[in-house]
Protein backbone atom coordinates (compact mmCIF):
# COMPACT_ATOMS: atom_id res chain seq x y z
CA UNK A 1 0.00 0.00 0.00
CA UNK A 2 1.43 3.32 -1.33
CA UNK A 3 1.50 6.40 1.19
CA UNK A 4 -1.47 8.12 -0.54
CA UNK A 5 -3.69 4.76 -0.20
CA UNK A 6 -2.85 4.60 3.20
CA UNK A 7 -3.77 8.04 3.67
CA UNK A 8 -7.23 7.38 1.81
CA UNK A 9 -7.42 4.34 4.19
CA UNK A 10 -6.73 6.15 7.64
CA UNK A 11 -9.38 9.04 6.69
CA UNK A 12 -11.92 6.89 5.58
CA UNK A 13 -11.70 4.62 8.92
CA UNK A 14 -11.95 7.87 10.76
CA UNK A 15 -15.01 9.07 9.02
CA UNK A 16 -16.06 5.84 9.28
CA UNK A 17 -15.33 6.17 13.33
CA UNK A 18 -16.99 9.89 13.53
CA UNK A 19 -20.03 8.72 11.72
CA UNK A 20 -21.06 5.98 13.66
CA UNK A 21 -19.78 8.04 17.13
CA UNK A 22 -22.58 9.95 15.27
CA UNK A 23 -24.91 7.33 15.67
CA UNK A 24 -24.30 6.23 18.84
CA UNK A 25 -25.16 9.69 20.08
CA UNK A 26 -28.12 10.13 18.20
CA UNK A 27 -29.59 6.88 19.65
CA UNK A 28 -28.54 8.06 23.73
CA UNK A 29 -29.96 11.30 22.54
CA UNK A 30 -33.51 9.85 21.15
CA UNK A 31 -33.36 6.98 24.32
CA UNK A 32 -33.32 10.39 26.16
CA UNK A 33 -36.36 11.92 24.27
CA UNK A 34 -38.38 8.74 24.54
CA UNK A 35 -37.96 8.50 27.99
CA UNK A 36 -39.32 12.20 28.23
CA UNK A 37 -42.14 11.46 25.76
CA UNK A 38 -43.22 8.63 27.64
CA UNK A 39 -43.86 10.31 30.69
CA UNK A 40 -45.32 13.60 28.92
CA UNK A 41 -48.19 10.97 28.08
CA UNK A 42 -48.24 9.01 31.69
CA UNK A 43 -52.22 9.54 32.61
CA UNK A 44 -53.19 11.56 29.98
CA UNK A 45 -56.12 10.01 28.01
CA UNK A 46 -57.44 10.51 24.60
CA UNK A 47 -55.71 10.21 21.45
CA UNK A 48 -55.35 13.92 20.87
CA UNK A 49 -53.96 14.99 24.64
CA UNK A 50 -51.37 12.02 24.03
CA UNK A 51 -50.09 12.93 20.61
CA UNK A 52 -50.43 17.05 21.85
CA UNK A 53 -48.36 16.33 24.92
CA UNK A 54 -45.92 14.26 22.43
CA UNK A 55 -45.45 16.88 19.98
CA UNK A 56 -44.80 19.68 22.76
CA UNK A 57 -42.34 17.10 24.52
CA UNK A 58 -40.50 16.58 21.12
CA UNK A 59 -40.27 20.30 20.70
CA UNK A 60 -39.28 21.10 24.25
CA UNK A 61 -36.52 18.02 24.40
CA UNK A 62 -35.11 20.11 21.20
CA UNK A 63 -35.57 23.10 21.98
CA UNK A 64 -33.71 23.21 25.97
CA UNK A 65 -29.98 22.21 24.04
CA UNK A 66 -28.54 24.10 20.84
CA UNK A 67 -26.56 21.06 20.73
CA UNK A 68 -29.82 18.59 20.29
CA UNK A 69 -31.29 20.60 17.46
CA UNK A 70 -27.74 20.74 15.52
CA UNK A 71 -27.40 16.60 16.22
CA UNK A 72 -31.09 16.62 14.57
CA UNK A 73 -29.47 18.47 11.70
CA UNK A 74 -26.54 16.71 11.42
CA UNK A 75 -28.41 13.23 12.03
CA UNK A 76 -30.59 13.94 8.69
CA UNK A 77 -26.97 14.67 6.56
CA UNK A 78 -25.09 11.76 8.09
CA UNK A 79 -25.77 9.12 5.14
CA UNK A 80 -28.26 6.44 4.97
CA UNK A 81 -28.18 4.67 8.39
CA UNK A 82 -29.19 7.59 9.70
CA UNK A 83 -31.76 8.32 7.06
CA UNK A 84 -33.06 4.82 8.60
CA UNK A 85 -32.67 5.81 12.26
CA UNK A 86 -35.07 9.21 11.58
CA UNK A 87 -37.77 6.79 9.37
CA UNK A 88 -37.48 4.73 12.89
CA UNK A 89 -38.47 7.80 14.57
CA UNK A 90 -41.32 8.61 11.82
CA UNK A 91 -42.85 5.13 12.57
CA UNK A 92 -43.24 5.59 16.05
CA UNK A 93 -44.91 8.93 15.66
CA UNK A 94 -47.12 7.80 12.75
CA UNK A 95 -48.21 4.88 15.31
CA UNK A 96 -49.56 7.34 17.90
CA UNK A 97 -50.83 9.26 14.67
CA UNK A 98 -52.41 6.37 13.21
CA UNK A 99 -54.53 5.55 16.32
CA UNK A 100 -56.95 8.63 15.16
CA UNK A 101 -58.00 5.98 12.69
CA UNK A 102 -59.95 4.25 15.28
CA UNK A 103 -61.68 7.59 15.92
CA UNK A 104 -65.43 8.44 15.77
CA UNK A 105 -64.83 10.69 13.11
CA UNK A 106 -61.91 9.17 10.86
CA UNK A 107 -63.01 8.34 7.55
CA UNK A 108 -63.07 4.59 6.27
CA UNK A 109 -60.79 5.49 3.35
CA UNK A 110 -57.96 6.43 5.46
CA UNK A 111 -55.44 3.82 5.76
CA UNK A 112 -51.89 3.83 7.99
CA UNK A 113 -50.58 5.82 4.99
CA UNK A 114 -51.93 8.72 6.37
CA UNK A 115 -50.12 8.48 9.35
CA UNK A 116 -46.85 7.84 7.88
CA UNK A 117 -46.76 11.08 5.93
CA UNK A 118 -48.03 13.24 8.60
CA UNK A 119 -45.51 11.29 11.03
CA UNK A 120 -43.03 12.75 7.96
CA UNK A 121 -44.33 16.20 7.66
CA UNK A 122 -44.13 16.38 11.67
CA UNK A 123 -40.72 15.32 11.51
CA UNK A 124 -39.90 17.48 7.79
CA UNK A 125 -41.18 20.64 10.06
CA UNK A 126 -39.32 20.29 13.31
CA UNK A 127 -35.86 19.43 11.06
CA UNK A 128 -36.54 22.76 9.59
CA UNK A 129 -37.04 24.47 12.89
CA UNK A 130 -33.82 22.64 14.29
CA UNK A 131 -31.42 23.49 10.57
CA UNK A 132 -33.06 27.30 11.14
CA UNK A 133 -29.95 29.98 12.31
CA UNK A 134 -31.21 31.64 15.40
CA UNK A 135 -33.93 30.57 17.77
CA UNK A 136 -36.99 27.93 16.29
CA UNK A 137 -40.40 29.62 16.12
CA UNK A 138 -41.85 29.47 19.44
CA UNK A 139 -43.85 26.48 20.46
CA UNK A 140 -47.27 28.28 20.62
CA UNK A 141 -46.68 28.97 17.26
CA UNK A 142 -45.53 25.70 15.61
CA UNK A 143 -46.67 22.96 17.77
CA UNK A 144 -50.52 23.80 17.05
CA UNK A 145 -49.84 24.30 13.40
CA UNK A 146 -48.56 20.60 13.54
CA UNK A 147 -50.86 19.27 14.86
CA UNK A 148 -53.62 21.38 12.87
CA UNK A 149 -51.90 19.05 10.36
CA UNK A 150 -52.27 15.47 12.21
CA UNK A 151 -55.89 16.44 13.42
CA UNK A 152 -57.51 17.24 10.48
CA UNK A 153 -57.67 14.19 8.45
CA UNK A 154 -59.15 12.14 11.33
CA UNK A 155 -61.10 14.58 12.69
CA UNK A 156 -62.14 17.11 10.34
CA UNK A 157 -61.58 20.80 10.52
CA UNK A 158 -63.07 21.95 13.08
CA UNK A 159 -61.36 19.34 16.08
CA UNK A 160 -58.34 20.74 14.04
CA UNK A 161 -59.25 24.78 14.25
CA UNK A 162 -59.54 23.75 17.58
CA UNK A 163 -56.12 22.87 17.81
CA UNK A 164 -54.67 26.43 17.10
CA UNK A 165 -56.45 27.58 20.19
CA UNK A 166 -55.32 25.13 22.91
CA UNK A 167 -52.49 26.30 25.01
CA UNK A 168 -49.54 24.52 25.30
CA UNK A 169 -49.47 22.18 28.39
CA UNK A 170 -47.53 23.54 31.58
CA UNK A 171 -43.88 22.41 31.92
CA UNK B 1 -30.40 11.65 -16.48
CA UNK B 2 -32.69 14.19 -17.95
CA UNK B 3 -29.90 15.72 -20.06
CA UNK B 4 -32.46 18.23 -21.18
CA UNK B 5 -30.06 19.66 -24.04
CA UNK B 6 -29.37 16.14 -25.47
CA UNK B 7 -32.88 15.50 -24.30
CA UNK B 8 -32.33 12.28 -23.30
CA UNK B 9 -33.69 10.12 -20.67
CA UNK B 10 -32.73 8.90 -17.54
CA UNK B 11 -32.93 5.23 -18.73
CA UNK B 12 -30.95 5.87 -21.58
CA UNK B 13 -27.85 6.71 -19.08
CA UNK B 14 -26.65 3.77 -19.85
CA UNK B 15 -26.22 4.08 -23.67
CA UNK B 16 -24.42 7.57 -23.03
CA UNK B 17 -20.71 6.06 -24.10
CA UNK B 18 -17.54 7.76 -25.10
CA UNK B 19 -17.00 9.21 -28.14
CA UNK B 20 -15.30 7.71 -30.86
CA UNK B 21 -11.46 8.08 -30.57
CA UNK B 22 -9.47 9.88 -33.68
CA UNK B 23 -11.20 11.84 -36.00
CA UNK B 24 -14.84 11.62 -35.71
CA UNK B 25 -15.61 15.31 -36.70
CA UNK B 26 -17.26 16.58 -33.54
CA UNK B 27 -16.84 20.17 -33.01
CA UNK B 28 -15.55 21.79 -29.96
CA UNK B 29 -19.13 22.20 -28.37
CA UNK B 30 -20.15 19.04 -29.15
CA UNK B 31 -17.68 17.37 -27.16
CA UNK B 32 -18.15 19.72 -24.79
CA UNK B 33 -21.71 18.95 -24.30
CA UNK B 34 -21.14 14.81 -24.75
CA UNK B 35 -18.88 14.92 -21.77
CA UNK B 36 -21.15 16.96 -19.82
CA UNK B 37 -24.30 14.88 -20.12
CA UNK B 38 -21.90 11.59 -19.63
CA UNK B 39 -20.56 12.97 -16.22
CA UNK B 40 -24.11 14.09 -15.31
CA UNK B 41 -25.25 10.51 -15.72
CA UNK B 42 -22.05 9.33 -14.23
CA UNK B 43 -22.67 10.80 -10.55
CA UNK B 44 -26.36 9.80 -11.10
CA UNK B 45 -25.50 6.34 -11.61
CA UNK B 46 -22.85 6.29 -8.62
CA UNK B 47 -24.52 8.55 -6.02
CA UNK B 48 -27.80 5.64 -6.75
CA UNK B 49 -25.10 3.19 -5.91
CA UNK B 50 -23.11 4.31 -3.36
CA UNK B 51 -24.37 7.75 -1.49
CA UNK B 52 -23.44 11.12 -2.42
CA UNK B 53 -21.05 10.78 0.83
CA UNK B 54 -19.08 7.95 -0.68
CA UNK B 55 -18.80 8.75 -4.26
CA UNK B 56 -15.31 9.90 -5.81
CA UNK B 57 -14.57 12.29 -8.55
CA UNK B 58 -12.22 9.46 -9.40
CA UNK B 59 -15.67 7.18 -9.70
CA UNK B 60 -16.91 9.39 -11.33
CA UNK B 61 -14.59 10.44 -14.26
CA UNK B 62 -13.90 6.79 -14.95
CA UNK B 63 -17.49 5.93 -15.50
CA UNK B 64 -17.80 8.78 -17.69
CA UNK B 65 -14.70 8.27 -19.60
CA UNK B 66 -13.71 11.47 -19.04
CA UNK B 67 -10.48 12.65 -17.73
CA UNK B 68 -10.16 14.14 -14.36
CA UNK B 69 -8.81 17.18 -16.27
CA UNK B 70 -12.08 17.69 -18.17
CA UNK B 71 -14.02 17.39 -15.35
CA UNK B 72 -12.43 20.43 -13.37
CA UNK B 73 -13.41 22.22 -17.34
CA UNK B 74 -17.03 21.28 -16.46
CA UNK B 75 -17.86 22.09 -12.60
CA UNK B 76 -15.30 23.25 -9.67
CA UNK B 77 -16.08 19.80 -8.18
CA UNK B 78 -18.65 16.71 -7.03
CA UNK B 79 -20.96 19.09 -4.90
CA UNK B 80 -21.77 21.35 -8.24
CA UNK B 81 -21.63 18.50 -10.70
CA UNK B 82 -24.26 17.20 -8.38
CA UNK B 83 -25.94 20.27 -8.23
CA UNK B 84 -25.97 20.10 -11.84
CA UNK B 85 -27.20 16.41 -12.47
CA UNK B 86 -30.43 17.83 -9.69
CA UNK B 87 -31.12 20.88 -11.71
CA UNK B 88 -30.91 18.58 -14.98
CA UNK B 89 -33.52 16.19 -13.37
CA UNK B 90 -35.86 18.93 -12.03
CA UNK B 91 -35.73 20.71 -15.30
CA UNK B 92 -37.07 17.25 -17.13
CA UNK B 93 -39.97 16.75 -14.56
CA UNK B 94 -40.76 20.53 -14.94
CA UNK B 95 -40.97 19.39 -18.91
CA UNK B 96 -43.36 16.23 -17.36
CA UNK B 97 -45.12 18.14 -14.87
CA UNK B 98 -46.25 20.59 -17.47
CA UNK B 99 -47.50 18.12 -19.85
CA UNK B 100 -49.55 16.15 -17.25
CA UNK B 101 -51.46 19.18 -15.98
CA UNK B 102 -51.91 20.57 -19.73
CA UNK B 103 -55.33 18.32 -20.31
CA UNK B 104 -56.71 19.11 -16.70
CA UNK B 105 -58.72 22.19 -16.13
CA UNK B 106 -59.35 22.41 -12.69
CA UNK B 107 -56.66 22.54 -9.80
CA UNK B 108 -58.03 19.22 -7.57
CA UNK B 109 -57.38 17.29 -11.49
CA UNK B 110 -54.36 19.00 -12.04
CA UNK B 111 -52.95 17.92 -8.36
CA UNK B 112 -53.64 14.74 -9.04
CA UNK B 113 -52.61 14.13 -12.30
CA UNK B 114 -48.89 15.93 -11.10
CA UNK B 115 -49.03 13.39 -8.09
CA UNK B 116 -49.70 10.41 -10.76
CA UNK B 117 -46.43 11.69 -13.79
CA UNK B 118 -44.13 12.45 -10.45
CA UNK B 119 -44.69 9.12 -9.15
CA UNK B 120 -44.20 7.32 -12.23
CA UNK B 121 -41.65 9.07 -13.40
CA UNK B 122 -39.14 8.09 -10.25
CA UNK B 123 -41.04 5.03 -10.16
CA UNK B 124 -39.14 3.90 -13.67
CA UNK B 125 -36.26 5.91 -12.82
CA UNK B 126 -34.82 4.72 -9.42
CA UNK B 127 -31.49 6.13 -9.84
CA UNK B 128 -32.93 9.68 -10.16
CA UNK B 129 -35.32 8.93 -7.83
CA UNK B 130 -32.76 8.75 -5.14
CA UNK B 131 -30.30 11.59 -6.59
CA UNK B 132 -33.46 14.24 -6.43
CA UNK B 133 -35.47 13.03 -2.88
CA UNK B 134 -32.90 10.82 -1.07
CA UNK B 135 -29.53 12.36 -1.66
CA UNK B 136 -30.03 16.02 -1.53
CA UNK B 137 -31.09 15.85 2.42
CA UNK B 138 -27.95 14.08 3.38
CA UNK B 139 -25.31 14.95 1.49
CA UNK B 140 -24.15 18.69 1.77
CA UNK B 141 -25.47 21.48 3.78
CA UNK B 142 -25.28 23.92 -0.08
CA UNK B 143 -27.46 21.19 -1.60
CA UNK B 144 -30.13 20.64 0.91
CA UNK B 145 -30.87 24.30 0.93
CA UNK B 146 -30.88 23.71 -3.20
CA UNK B 147 -33.42 21.28 -2.07
CA UNK B 148 -35.63 23.24 -0.10
CA UNK B 149 -35.67 26.31 -2.48
CA UNK B 150 -37.46 23.48 -4.95
CA UNK B 151 -39.81 22.42 -2.39
CA UNK B 152 -40.83 25.66 -1.47
CA UNK B 153 -41.27 26.62 -5.36
CA UNK B 154 -44.02 24.25 -5.57
CA UNK B 155 -45.97 25.95 -2.61
CA UNK B 156 -47.93 28.34 -4.93
CA UNK B 157 -49.25 26.06 -7.13
CA UNK B 158 -50.67 23.95 -3.48
CA UNK B 159 -51.91 27.29 -2.43
CA UNK B 160 -54.25 27.36 -5.24
CA UNK B 161 -56.06 24.60 -3.28
CA UNK B 162 -57.17 27.74 -0.61
CA UNK B 163 -59.46 29.05 -3.62
CA UNK B 164 -61.09 25.78 -3.48
CA UNK B 165 -62.22 26.78 0.03
CA UNK B 166 -65.16 29.26 1.41
CA UNK B 167 -62.44 30.43 3.68
CA UNK B 168 -59.01 29.88 2.77
CA UNK B 169 -57.48 31.48 5.08
CA UNK B 170 -58.30 29.42 8.19
CA UNK B 171 -55.73 26.86 7.13
CA UNK B 172 -52.51 27.95 9.08
CA UNK B 173 -49.44 29.27 6.71
CA UNK B 174 -47.59 25.85 7.21
CA UNK B 175 -50.42 23.52 5.33
CA UNK B 176 -48.17 23.47 1.73
CA UNK B 177 -44.87 23.17 3.93
CA UNK B 178 -46.78 20.20 6.22
CA UNK B 179 -47.97 18.60 3.03
CA UNK B 180 -44.78 18.68 0.71
CA UNK B 181 -42.96 17.38 3.85
CA UNK B 182 -45.15 14.64 4.22
CA UNK B 183 -45.18 13.49 0.63
CA UNK B 184 -41.87 14.19 0.27
CA UNK B 185 -41.33 11.75 3.47
CA UNK B 186 -43.33 8.97 2.47
CA UNK B 187 -41.87 9.04 -1.07
CA UNK B 188 -38.33 8.67 0.06
CA UNK B 189 -39.25 5.89 2.86
CA UNK B 190 -40.27 4.03 -0.13
CA UNK B 191 -37.38 4.37 -1.90
CA UNK B 192 -35.04 3.66 1.29
CA UNK B 193 -37.15 0.45 1.60
CA UNK B 194 -36.16 -0.82 -1.67
CA UNK B 195 -39.90 -0.17 -3.37
CA UNK B 196 -39.05 2.40 -5.27
CA UNK B 197 -40.70 0.80 -8.65
CA UNK B 198 -44.23 0.70 -6.33
CA UNK B 199 -44.04 4.30 -5.70
CA UNK B 200 -47.32 4.59 -8.46
CA UNK B 201 -48.69 2.59 -5.20
CA UNK B 202 -48.92 5.62 -3.29
CA UNK B 203 -50.66 7.33 -5.34
CA UNK B 204 -54.37 7.38 -3.80
CA UNK B 205 -53.21 7.59 -0.31
CA UNK B 206 -51.10 10.93 -1.66
CA UNK B 207 -54.16 12.59 -3.45
CA UNK B 208 -56.61 12.07 -0.23
CA UNK B 209 -53.66 13.26 1.99
CA UNK B 210 -52.67 16.78 -0.18
CA UNK B 211 -56.39 17.16 -1.18
CA UNK B 212 -57.90 17.02 2.07
CA UNK B 213 -57.20 19.80 3.71
CA UNK B 214 -58.57 21.94 0.98
CA UNK B 215 -61.78 19.48 -0.24
CA UNK B 216 -62.71 17.78 2.97
CA UNK B 217 -62.39 14.14 3.45
CA UNK B 218 -65.07 13.29 1.42
CA UNK B 219 -64.30 14.94 -1.70
CA UNK B 220 -60.32 13.91 -1.11
CA UNK B 221 -61.34 10.24 -0.76
CA UNK B 222 -63.66 10.64 -3.98
CA UNK B 223 -60.56 11.77 -5.83
CA UNK B 224 -58.39 9.38 -4.34
CA UNK B 225 -61.18 6.62 -5.42
CA UNK B 226 -61.19 8.12 -9.36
Amino acid sequence: MGPRESTATQFSAATATLRSGLLQTARAELDRYHRRAEAARAGVDGWRPRLRVTAYALYRYLEEDDRRRLLLAELRTAGERSELLVGAEIEELADLIDEGRYGPEAPASLTRVTAEALGGAIFHELFLAAAREGSPPPESELVPMLMYAAVLPYAGAAAAAEELRIPPPPR
Amino acid sequence: MAAKRGDRRGGQLDELGPLPGGHHGLSREQILESQRERLLAAIAQEVAERGYRAVTITEVVKRASVSTRDFYEHFEGKEACFLAAFEAVRDHLEDVLVAAVAAELDWPHQVVAVLRAALEFFASEPDLARLCLVEPVSATPAIAIRFREEVLGCVPALARGRDEMKDGDSLPPSTEDSLLGGAISLATRSILAGETEQLSALLPNLVEFTLGPYLGAERAAAFAAG
